[in-house]
């Protein structure tokens, strides 16, 4: 889109519009159709249109040759195949972010639980066994954690894996 | 299920690389595609320029937008690939009626009556099929006549696939039919009848 495009567009004639829309056998607006009929140059319009019509549907018919779309999908097998891993890797990713989001929050809520339950703990246990059994907790939720996460990428690739599959069937 | 699917929907299969989605988009569009490459005077290396077409889809299929309509985006490819390869023809041998102009040291695809007298060449352009009819068109008025006329793309279609105002696909299908009515005049033929848009 410049600026010269904008130049070159001549004042167009109604003469013009009935010309266009007779080619292209699309209907003419009121103005059109009013000065259609009393125009003496659009008179010949209708027949000027359909010889010219004619003239350009005279054409042998092109046909795509036999083995082209085979041809094309042989050399477009690579792209296709990069596509496909491009698409797995970005979904991977995705996947991987939105599981990984919640984390901090998950474990800024385990911190505060933790030390909630430490202080409970501490006003009617020893501070050791209070420490020892809060740390204990953690040990066991930093195992959840980290099990539940370490199989996310697995689940994930697994998922994405059934996905292409269901693709390209 | 491709063959129930939208374009939209296919060019999004195609992004994830599933081949039977390029297949049936290709089903679909083949044909037209090849029609426009010829009329648009790449006869020669019309199947080389439809690979690069498709090749290209299947390229930037990620990067296709899936508001915009298939159609318009792959007849935008073609359209640019048919300007390059007019580019890169200009300076080659004519070999046929689509660089006409180029031989005459004018735009790529300039009418072969610009210049002269319509009565003096009317015999010249006695045995004009529609190929040469299109061949003597500037290369940007064919692009236009093609896309409205033989593909039923709509004005604002258009406008997207050649990247210019709605105003300027107007005035250069004016300027288009104009020039080919007085080409028609100057050696009339007869009968007539429309044409369906060569369109899925």
């Amino acid at each position: 889109m410049s600026p010269r495009d904008d130049d070159e567009r001549p004042a167009m004639s109604l003469c013009d519009e009935v010309r266009v829309a007779l080619l292209l056998g699309e209907p003419l607006d009121d103005t059109a159709a009013t000065h259609a009929q009393s125009c003496t140059v659009c008179a010949g319009a209708d027949a000027a249109a359909r010889a010219l019509s004619a003239r350009l549907t005279a054409e042998p018919e092109e046909t795509v040759p036999a083995g082209f779309s085979d041809r094309v999908l042989r050399a477009a097998a690579p792209l296709l195949e990069r596509n496909r891993r491009r698409a797995t890797a970005r979904q991977l990713v995705r996947t991987l972010v939105a599981a990984f989001l919640p984390l901090p929050v998950i474990v800024l809520v385990d911190v505060y639980l933790l030390r909630g339950a430490y202080q409970l703990l501490s006003d009617v246990l020893p501070t050791s066994l209070s420490l020892y059994l809060v740390l204990n907790a953690a040990a066991m939720l930093g195992a959840l954690l980290s099990l539940t996460y370490g199989a996310v990428p697995i689940l994930a690739e697994r998922q994405l894996r059934a996905r292409r599959r269901e693709l390209h069937v | 299920m491709p063959g129930e699917a939208s374009d939209e929907d296919l060019m999004h299969l195609v992004a994830g690389g599933n081949e039977a989605a390029l297949r049936e988009l290709m089903a679909r569009y083949a044909t037209p595609l090849r029609r426009f490459v010829v009329r648009h005077g790449v006869e020669r290396d019309a199947d080389d320029l439809c690979q690069e077409a498709w090749l290209r889809v299947a390229r930037s299929a990620a990067r296709f937008d899936r508001a915009r309509r298939f159609s318009t985006w792959l007849f935008q490819i073609t359209v640019n690939l048919c300007r390059d390869w007019h580019r890169r023809r200009h300076d080659e041998p004519i070999g046929d009626g689509a660089e006409w102009g180029a031989s005459r040291g004018g735009e790529v695809g300039a009418s072969p009556l610009e210049g002269r007298d319509v009565g003096a060449t009317a015999a010249t352009e006695a045995g004009l099929d529609a190929r040469r009819l299109l061949a003597a068109l500037p290369e940007a008025q064919r692009s236009v006549l093609l896309l409205r006329y033989y593909h039923g793309f709509s004005e604002a279609e258009a406008a997207e696939i050649l990247g210019c105002p709605r105003g300027t696909v107007k005035s250069r299908l004016h300027q288009a039919v104009a020039r080919l009515l007085s080409l028609e005049r100057a050696d009339p033929q007869p009968g007539g009848r429309r044409r369906e848009p060569d369109r899925p």
